[in-house]
């Protein structure tokens, strides 16, 4: 693996497994909280439309270039970790089955897409934008999100095992990330 | 506990008060540094202002606000001169120094300063880049290498722990 593909690699990866930085991990919390485990076919839609659509995102920037600012991505990527907590403390924890939450993951997916590009673009060097740093950092961004989403299945693996149910866990996570969405806001 | 668990807004608010989060910090300069001809080389980096600002005032500088290029063109010199760090060979910081000169004036922006550096060396050399370290325990430096005409040659990342790298 050439030392540029690794660079980028590293720097996806902890561009979302950052302790001290919360948007994207909260939103995929938020996201998955209330789907439960065994319900696999909503936590491969929605994952792979939150993918699928933030890899367009960063693949339409890396071709047009569309000025993006910095300031508004932040605060559109906020509004949707609101919304997708808030549903989920709105709705009690309660899974809906029929809603089509990858429509949601999707959508929002193309804002974080935006925002992962423009932090992107700060860390290539002036004249130096090449398809190898593209691919190293967008392949760590999955690797990252994958470890996100490993790490919660394995909690709430362990906690339903303690008694917990699936919607006082939703519940719980879904708090927790409106509360510090809210508090990101000021 | 289940009852405290379906009372979501007081859940939402104790976590609201508990937590120091921050949305998503990024400390971060990008440089390039091209081999222009046989033994010379330009370094062109970009910082943000306001991690920048706020570096040289932790040094002791009264307050900096960079959009004064002329006022400030000295002091970011003498900050960068003393992060900035050149040495031929693989030494360290046992190799022999090599002097850079700061392209007047940087070039400004509320986002970012850009700055341009030329040094002279013959083979390979060491550099060394302290700068934000010390700020910013995240603080990342990006270098892209370019000998001549040829493509990207070698990437670099600079943070705290590892300050350092070596150019061949």
């Amino acid at each position: 693996m050439s030392d540029a593909l690794s660079l980028y690699l590293e720097l996806g990866f902890y561009h979302i497994v950052d302790i001290h930085a919360w948007d994207h991990l909260l939103f995929i919390l938020a996201l998955m909280a209330p789907i439960p485990l065994k319900a696999w076919k909503p936590w491969l839609a929605a994952l792979s439309a939150f993918t699928l659509a933030h890899t367009a995102a960063m693949a339409i920037q890396a071709f047009s270039h569309i000025p993006l600012n910095k300031t508004w991505v932040e605060w559109a990527v906020l509004a949707t970790l609101w919304i997708t907590a808030g549903r989920v403390v709105w709705l009690k924890g309660v899974h809906q089955p029929k809603a089509k939450l990858w429509i949601l993951a999707g959508v929002f997916g193309l804002i974080h897409g935006a925002a992962f590009w423009s932090d992107f673009a700060i860390m290539v060097p002036e004249g130096g934008f090449t398809w190898e740093l593209w691919l190293g950092f967008t392949a760590g961004v999955e690797g990252g999100q994958l470890a996100v989403v490993a790490s919660l299945f394995v909690l709430r693996a362990i906690l339903e095992q303690l008694g917990w149910s699936t919607r006082d866990m939703a519940l719980v996570l879904g708090s927790m990330c409106l509360g510090i969405a809210l508090h990101l806001a000021f | 506990m289940i009852r405290l668990l379906r009372r979501p807004f007081l859940l939402a608010l104790l976590f609201l008060g508990l937590l120091s989060a921050d949305r998503h910090p990024l400390h971060m300069s990008s440089a390039t540094l091209i081999q222009t001809q046989k033994h010379t080389w330009v370094i062109q980096k970009t910082i943000f202002t306001d991690d920048l600002e706020s570096a040289m005032e932790a040094q002791g500088y009264e307050t900096i606000r960079l959009s004064d290029v002329s006022q400030h063109q000295a002091k970011l010199e003498s900050f960068l001169e003393a992060r900035l760090l050149l040495f031929q060979g693989n030494k360290g910081l046992d190799g022999r120094p090599i002097a850079w000169t700061l392209d007047a004036p940087y070039q400004y922006s509320p986002e970012s300063i850009k700055v341009t550096l030329r040094f002279t060396t013959r083979g390979g050399f060491t550099l060394f880049d302290y700068s934000l370290l010390a700020d910013f325990p995240d603080q990342k430096n990006v270098y892209a290498v370019r000998h001549g005409s040829d493509g990207w040659s070698q990437h670099g990342l600079i943070d705290p722990d590892h300050p350092s790298m070596f150019i061949p």
